[in-house]
């Protein structure tokens, strides 16, 4: 009846986009009111729900609360939006995921964070309805996550189902499995998996199919410096032109296409668009030079400074022409000129292109991790029947003097594991006289009346330690034989082993 | 049953209906939707073809319900505002549950998973007394329970607590024992309807329809009340009043000897004897009695129209009349009478109440319900010479023609506990926890309806119990609830 795993996963989704989002972000400066207001929203409306608070009288008091911090707001104070943006729906979302049958609406804000992540290294690509790998994995992990929400939740559901009603209910144990499949256990590992897979794979193909772009204006600030601010004027054939810029030396901020989404951050990779079109607003470095050195007269131009193309960060995705502004303009031969003149290699006069924040790539890390657990899963399941091995052949035959009484013990031990390989369910507390009267198997009732003699102190010599000790192999073997080699070979990866 | 395919129709039509600039591609992508809706739909009506009915087609539960329709909401959302989360979000839920659909359709839907599945219940201890605490058993073998899905047992006994148990996939096809306690159990003949069994995902969001299987009854003999004193009632006519003689002597000091009864005081057993036959033999009081008045203990179960009734007052109050009318009898017996209890089950059924009989007794007295059959008159009958008629009742009522019995009246104010009130209605916090679907709209209403239902019937039985011409008051004595047990005293 605890509301403890829903609230634990759901957190977890919270706090896993907001992480990510803070990875791909450190310089965000809507960083810390966004995980401020989602953490207080998210607090408040699951306070709000564990005190049985109506839906509606919870989403009104959300709503003084907001209409009191819009007050703050006129007052003058500083008090930023972002705060009140991620704050309402985290609160609303926060109350709906204790309710019943609201877990998608619940899940909504926590899923954008990680959505801002996936649109981040979609947007301004070529085909945004298209993802990476890393944005898949992300997809699938948020659908796993919310399988997982569903599946708390009806476990919730389900224990409340056996506490709460209107009408008295009995109190009823947990049911005590007295034999059962040994298959059972790790087809039902494999559903939810499968399941949640399947989401994703259905989430992945499906939602960027979805998505829809929007213009933005351009970012404020460029991320490499204009090198030349004025066009040089060449002299053709029939004339002075204007010419351009060398290419990779521009950049014009101009508006790009984004996937809409409900925070209305900056993205982390602003991406300049189609702004180094040559022909268009530049031309290939070797005319510009060529242009310069035919200047006759003039004042000093940058085209003087002209370093040597810079090699750029490579762009996440091919930067095409943006769909709004297509562009027509044939782009224009490349004429042979000759090397470029020395002063090309002279030093810039104007300062160089600042490099960009060495920032965590977000995606490795999630690589690394999952690689990280898929390799720890591995190496616990190898050690699994390595682990088996070393304990049966203690039980057997002990690494270490041990008393008759132990000694008993541990071959009663035995005889359960073999059991359990082949689906009877034992428990300690079930006296062994009864184990022996409900499974049929040779063996097993000589197993149990030694060991209650030996339980209740009664003398217990080698005669009967020998002959506990072909029971309890008898056993093991006629309980293991009943069943198949495939679970015979998968019981040497269960554990507990009894 | 329209969960199913009307969001995905929905959302189909929002899509198309859009004429953004991405209208193409948001046609392809929805569109990529349907045929796993086609899919759900062909295998619910294959399974409803199979079972040739048409609740198969209901396969949805209300969080289910619940999810498909906002997951299309959200859909649409997504279509109108633009924002990227909204189309993960929903087409995630609608991915959900349209898959959780087809495997609960394909897997659990059908009659093969419990097919086999046997339920064998029984209560411990078999025969309880009224108050003891019973705990029911259930075992359970044979039910294939599908990977992903849980199976619920919902049992219940007749005026008994609810029982719900789940059983995780992993004891598919296992032998499972399921146990509750019951708690104090009540009087009565008691049947234990056919346990349901349905198969559930873990999500919640799909279930299989119910079978049922397992039906069971329970004996539950009644606690005769224990009578302070019978001087009221014996006062006016005891036994030495009319007194037999005896034709022997304290000082012949014969003693009387019978075969021990279950309950009989220990230290009556004449050992000797015992160990002589082989089995407890009980030496009988030496002393002569002054003598042995008979005493016909008659218990009024008559009642129109109880069948219907939903309330518990008129079950307390023959649990009452019960608990009395044998505690009274059995304090006339100790007091030397010679007593015969009767009552109408639903004929008219006699039992002497001495210590051989006493089981007999309170068999009887667990098969008592509310009769309209045999009225208190033809109960009481002719009038037999040398014999007391005394009537336990809950209203005493003047008879039409031959002798007036006595009257013991249980008053249903003293015995009865007032209805359960209506769960508290607060208009800012819910009834229940959080999350629990007892909070929902329809089974608060129906909740609702039924306490009002009870509190209606009760009104009823205090209507019908009033509504009868009352006997002398010197021929009534009330039985008055003590805290030792009963106090008899003059009706005032």
């Amino acid at each position: 009846m605890s509301a403890r795993p829903v609230v634990l996963i759901y957190w977890l989704t919270l706090a896993g986009g907001l992480a990510l989002l803070s990875f791909s972000r450190p310089e965000m400066p809507e960083l810390l009111p966004l995980w401020a207001g989602a953490l207080a929203g998210t607090a408040l409306g699951q306070g709000l729900a564990l005190v049985r608070m109506r839906f509606w009288v919870g989403a009104l008091a959300i709503g003084t609360l907001v209409i009191a911090f819009a007050g703050v707001i006129a007052t003058g104070a500083p008090a930023p939006l972002s705060f009140l943006a991620a704050f309402v729906p985290a609160a609303v979302c926060g109350l709906a995921s204790l309710g019943d049958g609201r877990a998608l609406v619940a899940f909504w804000f926590p899923a954008v964070p990680w959505m801002v992540w996936v649109l981040d290294r979609v947007e301004g690509g070529d085909a945004p309805d298209q993802i990476d790998v890393a944005s898949g994995v992300a997809l699938a992990a948020l659908a796993l996550l919310f399988v997982l929400l569903l599946r708390a939740t009806e476990r919730r559901r389900v224990a409340l189902w056996q506490k709460v009603a209107p009408t008295p209910l009995t109190t009823t144990e947990p049911p005590s499995v007295l034999r059962e499949s040994p298959a059972r256990r790790v087809a039902r590992m494999g559903v939810s998996a499968a399941l949640a897979a399947a989401a994703a794979v259905v989430v992945v193909e499906l939602a960027p199919l979805l998505w829809q772009h929007e213009q933005v204006a351009a970012p404020p600030e460029a991320p490499r410096e204009l090198v030349t601010s004025q066009p040089v004027l060449a002299v053709d054939r029939v004339g002075p032109v204007a010419t351009l810029p060398c290419c990779h030396q521009v950049l014009v901020p101009l508006p790009h296409a984004r996937v809409r989404e409900y925070l209305d951050v900056e993205a982390a990779h602003p991406r300049p668009g189609p702004t180094e079109v040559a022909g268009v607003n530049c031309q290939p470095c070797q005319l510009a030079a060529a242009a310069a050195a035919a200047v006759p007269a003039g004042p000093p131009v940058a085209t003087a400074a002209v370093p040597p193309p810079m090699p750029t960060p490579a762009p996440l995705a091919p930067a095409p022409p943006a769909p709004h502004e297509p562009v027509s303009t044939p782009v224009p031969a490349p004429v042979p000129t000759p090397p470029p003149p020395a002063v090309a290699s002279a030093p810039p006069t104007t300062q160089p292109i600042s490099a960009a924040p060495a920032r965590s790539d977000p995606a490795a890390w999630l690589r690394t991790i999952l690689a990280a657990a898929f390799l720890l899963v591995l190496g616990a399941l190898g050690l699994r029947p390595l682990r088996r091995a070393l304990i049966l052949r203690h039980l057997r035959r002990p690494f270490f003097p041990e008393t008759v009484g132990q000694r008993v013990s541990n071959l009663w031990q035995l005889a359960r594991i073999g059991l359990r390989d082949a689906g009877f369910r034992t428990s300690t507390g079930e006296p062994p006289g009864k184990t022996a009267r409900r499974i049929p198997v040779p063996g097993l009732a000589t197993c149990a009346t030694v060991l209650e003699r030996a339980r209740h102190g009664l003398a217990v010599d080698q005669q009967d330690l020998s002959a506990m000790r072909s029971a309890a192999e008898s056993v093991y073997r006629a309980a293991r034989s009943r069943v198949g080699s495939l679970m015979r070979a998968l019981s040497w990866l269960r554990w507990p082993l009894a | 049953m329209a969960a199913l395919p009307v969001p995905a129709l929905l959302v189909v039509w929002a899509v198309a209906a859009n004429d953004g600039p991405t209208n193409l591609v948001l046609k392809t992508g929805t569109l990529a939707i349907w045929p796993l809706t086609l899919l759900v739909a062909s295998a619910l009506g294959v399974r409803c073809l199979e079972a040739r009915r048409l609740d198969h087609l209901d396969l949805l539960t209300g969080s289910g319900r619940a999810l498909a329709w906002s997951a299309a909401a959200v859909v649409i959302a997504s279509v109108r505002i633009g924002w990227a989360s909204l189309a993960v979000v929903g087409l995630l839920g609608l991915a959900v549950v349209h898959l959780t659909a087809l495997w609960t359709c394909l897997f659990a839907a059908g009659p093969e998973p419990l097919a086999r599945a046997t339920v064998e219940r029984c209560f411990e201890p078999a025969v309880p007394v009224e108050g003891d605490r019973v705990c029911e058993r259930i075992r359970l073998e044979g039910a294939r329970i599908p990977p992903g899905c849980r199976l619920f047992v919902c049992a219940q006994l007749e005026r008994g607590p609810e029982s719900r148990y789940v059983v995780e996939a992993e004891a598919s096809g296992a032998e499972v024992l399921l146990g509750g306690d019951l708690g104090p159990a009540v009087r009565g003949q008691l049947v234990a309807p056919p346990v349901s069994l349905w198969l559930g995902d873990v999500l919640g969001l799909c279930r299989a329809p119910r079978i049922e299987r397992g039906e069971a009854r329970l004996l539950v003999l009644p606690r005769p009340a224990l009578v302070e004193s019978v001087d009221p009632l014996v006062g006016r006519s005891g036994p030495g009043d009319d007194s037999r003689p005896t034709d022997r002597l304290p000082s012949e000091g014969s003693f009387r000897l019978r075969p021990y009864v279950e309950g009989e005081d220990a230290r009556r057993i004449h050992w000797l004897r015992s160990l002589a036959q082989g089995r407890l033999i009980v030496r009988l009081p030496d002393e002569i009695p002054d003598g042995r008045a008979r005493v016909r203990l008659l218990l009024d179960c008559f009642l129109l129209g109880a069948d219907g009734l939903t309330c518990r007052a008129h079950q307390e109050l023959l649990d009452a009349l019960v608990s009395v009318w044998l505690g009274v009898g059995r304090a006339l017996a100790e007091r030397g009478f010679e007593v015969t209890v009767g009552t109408a089950a639903p004929d008219l059924v006699e039992r002497p109440l001495g210590a051989q009989w006493a089981r007999e007794a309170l068999r009887l007295g667990a098969q008592v319900r509310w009769q309209d059959s045999l009225p208190v008159g033809d109960l009481v009958g002719r009038p037999r010479p040398g014999c007391r008629t005394i009537v336990v009742s809950c209203r005493p009522r003047q008879l039409d023609d031959g002798p007036q019995p006595e009257w013991i009246l249980v008053p249903a104010a003293l015995w009865t506990r007032p209805e359960a009130p209506s769960a508290r209605v607060s208009w800012g916090v819910l009834p229940f926890p959080t999350g629990c679907e007892e909070n929902r709209f329809t089974r608060r209403r129906r909740q609702r309806q039924r306490v009002a239902r009870a509190h209606e019937h009760r009104a009823l039985v205090e209507m019908l119990l009033r509504s009868v011409a009352r006997p002398p008051r010197d021929r009534v004595l009330r039985a008055c609830r003590d805290r030792a047990g009963v106090r008899l005293e003059v009706a005032r």
